[in-house]
């Protein structure tokens, strides 16, 4: 097992009810699982911000230790301590 | 009747003659509205056929325009947008800003599309429009108070507490170069400095109320896309986050992908971001959510401080912008500290994005050893220091003591006059300083500040597809043959054009009178052609996207001619040394530059500009329909007259090269 900190932002936080958590892990889970496993935990409206079908929304921005998640990387494994930082749709400035 | 032959315009506008008192209600030129729409278009046509390039931007030969749109006072979402032209005390080029809140349609509702004001009052005095009644009126009572006091002021005295105003502080009237104009309710035509212009024309505030309608071209046809757009922005993807957290829900996502700056410039991404968060302002500070005129988003808000130091706080408008400003840039994470800086900035009449740059520059040059200790006022420059950044503000708007004095002239002015290679601490672009937007994170964004008529902004181009980068936005707005680089904020490819868009399009916008942040850029809900069905249902134009694309290119590409008369060339289309040579050390930018010199060519040829000058070719003004424009240019540079005038602009170069130290 591993342990992934995930911290919630925007409306996200307000769907989960917690800014941050600490989940531990299967070894072998990817970003996207760990998204599907987010979705069913919370359920709407959470899922239907996060996902598209099965698959993720295009308005998720996902970094992992700071760095853009996505495509292929939403593949690999997550590791021990990884921090998890999930956004929905914000743009402007 | 105004005898106007387009609907959605008052038809009108008002000539005031500060030194006469001479007042003028004229008919709006009809080519004016056809060729340049409104707001920000007309205003650029009337500074580039009556502002000449030598006209020192605080003598009276200046001109301040106060400008809307067709779409003013209309149905449209977002449709209360003002702009203010003239020629900008800080850079001394073209400038321009645009606030929201309720003066613009207010303006038209008294049956004027803009206010062009000349010379100078030999006495303090404000203007005030009543419908048919205009008149200046003595402001001396006034002249010393903060923004919110002269508000208060205006509305009593004319027993009206609907008037609504646009108003200078103290920072105006003391010729501080990045004085802002204040609107109601708490809105800011802050950048550019333009209310400095007001200052120096002794115009304290304008003051108006209106009770006429505006008339429509198609108005079953308009109320019926009024009412569809404005339901698609609320069941957009981005509505529940604009309109709960506003522009400060960006600040979260700047810090992992790098682009929040910090320590001015020095870092991208700052420790203490969740305590200057939207999240933690809507949590710890909310009293309401607020709107701008005929706005579904609502990202406006109400905040207080309720205890502690700041208790009794009250400030409004607190945008992404000033939360960096103020917090990151100058390494300040308590967030009641940055709501009070926004509220004096607010009544002062400060820019927020140039105020915290000059604190930021000064807190820079303190940590370098350049300040002298005499330089310094007593001040306590460390960074992070909320108590001197709150004392610097007061001292900056009444250009009190050495610094005070010295920081209201803008960090790239400061820079020339206090040398001992200081300039490479000045984060500007064209004198205007750079807003939070740090261009090694998001490439587009390094281009548009260069590329911007204003100098660095990153509203002009308003770049947000790559800086989100959801892909079914882009293929939305763009088509799927620019993924996956376009919305790849690392990525060049393809940048060049979504700037150039993003320029002409915002032209379009601030020329019509609605938002960039609503269903505009972030949603996209209001594109070329809903903008062009609204403009055509609203004014009875024929009008459709390719049209309205041109006006756009033809505004933009005036403005650029305007600053080529000042001696502007691509030898200025620099960014300082930190964006080119710096990498960035922070989050998904580590490593990364601002890579420049891969899309301005590629900018240039689609503008059809001269790669070698930057200057617009013949060709592309004869196709823009900008008559004489190049003869213009021409006669400027042969004259020597271009170049004359940039070696007097003021500012200092950005550095292009670190310090010695660093190399």
């Amino acid at each position: 097992m591993i342990s992934v900190h995930v911290r919630y932002f925007g409306i996200l936080a307000g769907y989960t009810g917690k800014k941050h958590e600490t989940l531990r892990l299967p070894k072998d889970m990817s970003g996207h699982q760990l998204m599907l496993r987010l979705a069913s935990t919370y359920g709407e409206p959470f899922r239907g911000t996060v996902l598209n079908g099965e698959g993720l929304s295009d308005h998720l921005r996902i970094f992992r230790n700071e760095q853009s998640l996505h495509g292929e990387g939403l593949r690999a494994p997550l590791e021990d301590e990884d921090h998890i930082m999930l956004f929905p749709a914000v743009a402007g400035g | 009747m105004s005898g106007f032959p387009w609907a959605g315009y008052a038809g009108r506008y008002l000539r005031v003659n500060l030194t006469t008192g001479e007042i003028q209600k004229l008919p709006l030129p009809v080519r004016w509205a056809e060729e340049f729409l409104g707001g920000n278009g007309i205003g650029t046509k009337i500074l580039w056929d009556e502002v000449p390039a030598g006209a020192n931007p605080l003598g009276p030969e200046n001109k301040l325009i106060l400008s809307a749109g067709p779409l003013c006072g209309g149905p449209m979402p977002n449709a209360g947008r003002l702009e203010v032209i003239g020629k900008s005390p800080l850079t001394g080029l073209y400038g321009d800003s645009n606030a929201g809140g309720h003066f613009a349609s207010e303006m038209k509702f008294a049956g004027y599309d803009l206010i062009v004001l000349e010379e100078r009052a030999p006495e303090p005095v404000y203007l005030l429009i009543k419908d048919e009644t205009v008149e200046l009126r003595p402001a001396s009572h006034i002249w010393g108070c903060g923004v919110f006091e002269s508000e208060r002021t205006l509305q009593a005295e004319n027993h009206d507490l609907q008037i609504k105003t646009a108003v200078i502080g103290p920072a105006g009237e003391n010729l501080v170069r990045f004085a802002s104009i204040q609107v109601t309710f708490r809105r800011s035509a802050a950048r550019t400095g333009l209310g400095a212009v007001m200052g120096a024309k002794n115009l304290k505030a304008i003051a108006v109320r209106g009770t006429g309608g505006i008339p429509l071209a198609d108005p079953e046809r308009l109320q019926q896309l009024a009412y569809r757009l404005h339901m698609r922005i609320r069941k957009n993807e981005f509505f529940n986050g604009c309109h709960q957290f506003g522009t400060p829900g960006l600040v979260a996502l700047m810090h992992p992908m790098g682009r929040f700056p910090t320590r001015n410039f020095q870092y991208g991404s700052f420790e203490g971001f969740e305590d200057l968060s939207g999240e933690s302002l809507r949590e710890q500070h909310l009293v309401r959510d607020i709107s701008c005129y005929s706005c579904p988003v609502g990202c406006d808000k109400i905040y207080a401080v309720t205890g502690g130091e700041f208790r009794g706080t009250m400030s409004s408008s607190v945008e992404y912008e000033t939360l960096n400003a103020l917090g990151a840039c100058v390494c300040n994470r308590n967030l009641p500290s940055v709501l009070k800086g926004n509220e004096l900035c607010d009544d002062l009449g400060l820019d927020t994005i140039s105020a915290g740059r000059a604190v930021a520059f000064a807190m820079e040059l303190n940590e370098r050893g350049i300040l002298a200790s005499e330089q310094r006022d007593g001040l306590d420059l460390s960074w992070g220091n909320y108590r001197t950044l709150l004392d610097l503000l007061q001292r900056i708007s009444r250009r009190e003591g050495f610094l005070g004095d010295l920081l209201a002239e803008g960090a790239s002015r400061a820079a020339r006059l206090l040398g001992r290679g200081s300039d490479h601490f000045a984060m500007h672009v064209k004198g205007l300083d750079i807003p939070g937007q740090d261009g090694r994170a998001q490439q587009s964004m390094g281009l548009a500040h260069v590329t911007s008529s204003r100098g660095a902004d990153h509203l002009k181009a308003f770049p947000v597809i790559d800086e989100t980068g959801y892909p079914s936005e882009a293929s939305r707005r763009y088509g799927a043959q620019f993924l996956p680089e376009l919305v790849d904020p690392l990525a060049t490819k393809h940048k060049a054009m979504l700037v150039k868009d993003g320029e002409d399009f915002g032209a379009v916008v601030d020329s019509s009178g609605n938002c960039k942040s609503g269903g505009t850029f972030v949603m996209a809900e209001v594109y070329w052609e809903e903008q062009a069905q609204s403009l055509s249902a609203t004014t009875g134009i024929p009008i459709d996207g390719e049209k309205l694309k041109l006006i756009g290119e033809r505004i933009y590409n005036l403005q650029r001619c305007y600053n080529a008369l000042h001696g502007i060339t691509r030898a200025d289309d620099v960014l300082p040394w930190r964006f080119t040579k710096s990498p960035s050390p922070s989050g998904n930018a580590r490593g990364s530059v601002c890579r420049l010199h891969e899309m301005l060519p590629e900018y240039y040829a689609l503008r059809g500009w001269d790669p070698e000058t930057g200057l617009p070719q013949k060709e592309t003004l004869a196709r823009l329909g900008l008559d004489g424009a190049a003869e213009r240019l021409a006669e400027a540079f042969e004259s020597g007259l271009a170049q004359a005038l940039r070696a007097q602009l003021g500012w200092v170069a950005p550095s292009a090269d670190p310090p010695r130290e660093q190399q």
